[in-house]
């Protein structure tokens, strides 16, 4: 666990009633301006974690500290400084139009309409969102309604992201929007944190990786480290990325480890180089 | 027509009914208040009214605001025969229940039934009062959609609360309906051989139960999704921006106060 972090979960225990255990001792941290992912199979106890980290529900043991003070003891005010993303956006949508529902928020903050109206515009903008402010969220396809359920937690400039599942359901061109969307707030300074069962998107935005099976975590430290490491994968019955997957099959040997497409690229470009200037060297021996 | 048909067909019409009125024809330019508040007075005073005057005035205020509103003439002459044939058969013992003079015999093999003048009087009275009262009230509710009603319903200092459970009620109510559709198809998708028809509905019925965890599950969502971007201890409001009053306001206003006096005097 980091010491000053700007959000820190510790040794949370938590069962819903019926005496079903989803978390034993569940930790991690978030600091400003990195992407904390947690990682597992589905039903490994990630939505529940983040639930807990927004203050949505009490665990039995353990703590959520926002900043250097317990969160519990912050609420509701601290809400403003965490957005959550829930995984189906049906759950999150309430309001009777998009522009209803990114001001929700705004009308509790913003003294008048007009600053109301001008931070939403703004933020549709930003989200391709200004030509749908007048539908029906639920009316819109998967895609539009994640945009909007980011727009709508964006709109009021939390420290914290917390996204549950953002890439479910998605086709590339929404997911490539979100990563987009999380490098931002990432170069922003935020500290977002991704509960994910997709390694791939992983691998493209997180600096650091938690797993988790059972309620119980491991892990914590870079991605690269965590991502490469298949026995840690095999706890939460999780694969490398296929990159990873497809070099072990050919047998190419890559010691730089790449992750993502762009990794191999860039991983491939500095074995030409490399190449082309040994060549070089050996004929600059020969003359 | 397969069963399955007709029923999907009725889930998606209702949800695609409750849509539509929850946004309303054209973008009104009527305050929302004064609306509802008319559209209370009016219906009210059809609701209450004797004879067949006032019902008839109050219809033909309701097809002019269809009219001038764009409404869906359709969809609203639909509303009213579905109400205007369910009265009537709710009200069809009255001709035969109501002591008075008689006016034809109904003889039903060893039974013989009287229809008095005056139950047929009552009869026709009810029904025209209920269409009326349904006609007007529709008429508002399909020029201005619930949203706007519900901001009406606001502006009439209605607990903030029940504004909020109305307008989730709108736009969960069609998800819920076209949720059950597909869990029909679904189910009826894995009846893989020729089955009677009382397993099917055995088979069917079951969505019954799923609605109702899959309403829980939701809702606990929900109010998880809305205190999540609560700040303040106070229950959140869907507050939209308020209209100033305007001529047309007036007018409405002015016209379903005289209608009003006209109720009242007709009963004093």
């Amino acid at each position: 666990m980091r010491e000053g972090s700007l959000l820190t979960v510790k040794n949370i225990h938590f069962r819903y009633p019926g005496n079903v255990q989803v978390l034993n001792g569940a930790s991690f941290s978030a600091e400003r301006g990195e992407v904390v992912a947690i990682i597992g199979s589905n039903g490994s106890g990630k939505t529940t974690l983040l639930l807990i980290a927004a203050g949505l529900l009490d665990p039995q043991n353990g703590l959520v500290l926002l900043g250097e003070k317990p969160l519990r003891e912050q609420l509701p005010e601290a809400r403003k400084k965490i957005g959550l993303v829930f995984q189906d956006p049906n759950d999150q949508l309430f309001n009777p139009t998009v522009y209803d529902e990114i001001a929700f928020t705004l009308r509790q903050l913003l003294s008048s309409e007009e600053e109301v109206e001008r931070k939403v515009r703004q933020v549709a903008q930003k989200l391709k969102l200004g030509n749908l402010l007048a539908r029906p969220p639920f009316k819109l396809s998967m895609g539009e309604k994640r945009r909007v359920t980011l727009a709508s937690v964006l709109a009021y400039d939390p420290d914290i992201l917390l996204l549950d599942e953002p890439t479910a359901n998605l086709s590339v061109k929404y997911v490539e929007e979100t990563e987009q969307v999380i490098m931002n707030a990432k170069n922003a300074g935020k500290a977002v944190v991704i509960a994910s069962h997709d390694v791939e998107f992983v691998a493209n935005v997180s600096d650091r990786v938690y797993i988790i099976n059972e309620g119980s975590m491991q892990g914590g430290s870079n991605a690269k480290s965590i991502l490469t490491d298949e026995s840690m994968l095999k706890f939460a019955d999780m694969r490398p990325p296929l990159v990873l997957q497809t070099l072990k099959v050919l047998r190419l040997e890559s010691h730089d480890n790449p992750l993502t497409i762009k990794d191999l690229t860039e991983a491939s470009n500095g074995n030409t180089h490399r190449k082309q200037r040994s060549s070089q060297t050996q004929r600059s021996k020969r003359r | 027509m397969k069963l399955r048909n007709l029923t999907e067909r009725f889930l998606e019409n209702l949800a695609e009914a409750v849509d539509s009125l929850s946004v309303g024809s054209t973008p009104s330019s009527l305050n929302p208040t004064i609306a509802v508040l008319s559209a209370l007075v009016l219906t009210g005073t059809a609701a209450f009214s004797y004879g067949f005057a006032l019902p008839a005035l109050i219809l033909a205020i309701s097809v002019v605001l269809v009219l001038l509103a764009h409404s869906s003439v359709r969809q609203w002459t639909k509303i009213l025969l579905f109400v205007s044939v369910w009265v009537a058969l709710v009200s069809a013992p009255l001709p035969f229940i109501t002591p008075g003079k008689s006016i034809a015999v109904l003889s039903l093999g060893l039974i013989e039934l009287g229809v008095s003048f005056e139950g047929l009087n009552e009869m026709i009275a009810f029904i025209s009062r209920t269409t009326a009262a349904a006609a007007i009230f529709t008429s508002f509710a399909s020029a201005m959609g619930w949203r706007r009603i519900v901001n009406g319903l606001e502006g009439l200092r209605m607990p903030g609360q029940f504004g909020l459970f109305l307008n989730l009620s709108i736009i969960h109510i069609p998800l819920f309906l076209r949720e059950t559709a597909k869990m029909l198809s679904a189910r009826e998708s894995r009846i893989v051989r020729k089955i009677r028809i009382r397993e099917v509905w055995r088979v069917l019925s079951t969505v019954v139960g799923d609605l109702l965890l899959r309403g829980y599950e939701r809702s606990w969502r929900l109010e998880k999704a809305i205190n999540a971007r609560s700040f303040i201890p106070l229950e959140p409001s869907l507050k939209t921006p308020s209209t100033a009053m305007g001529i047309k306001d007036f007018l409405l206003l002015f016209i379903s106060l005289c209608i009003l006096t006209l109720g009242v005097l007709s009963v004093v």
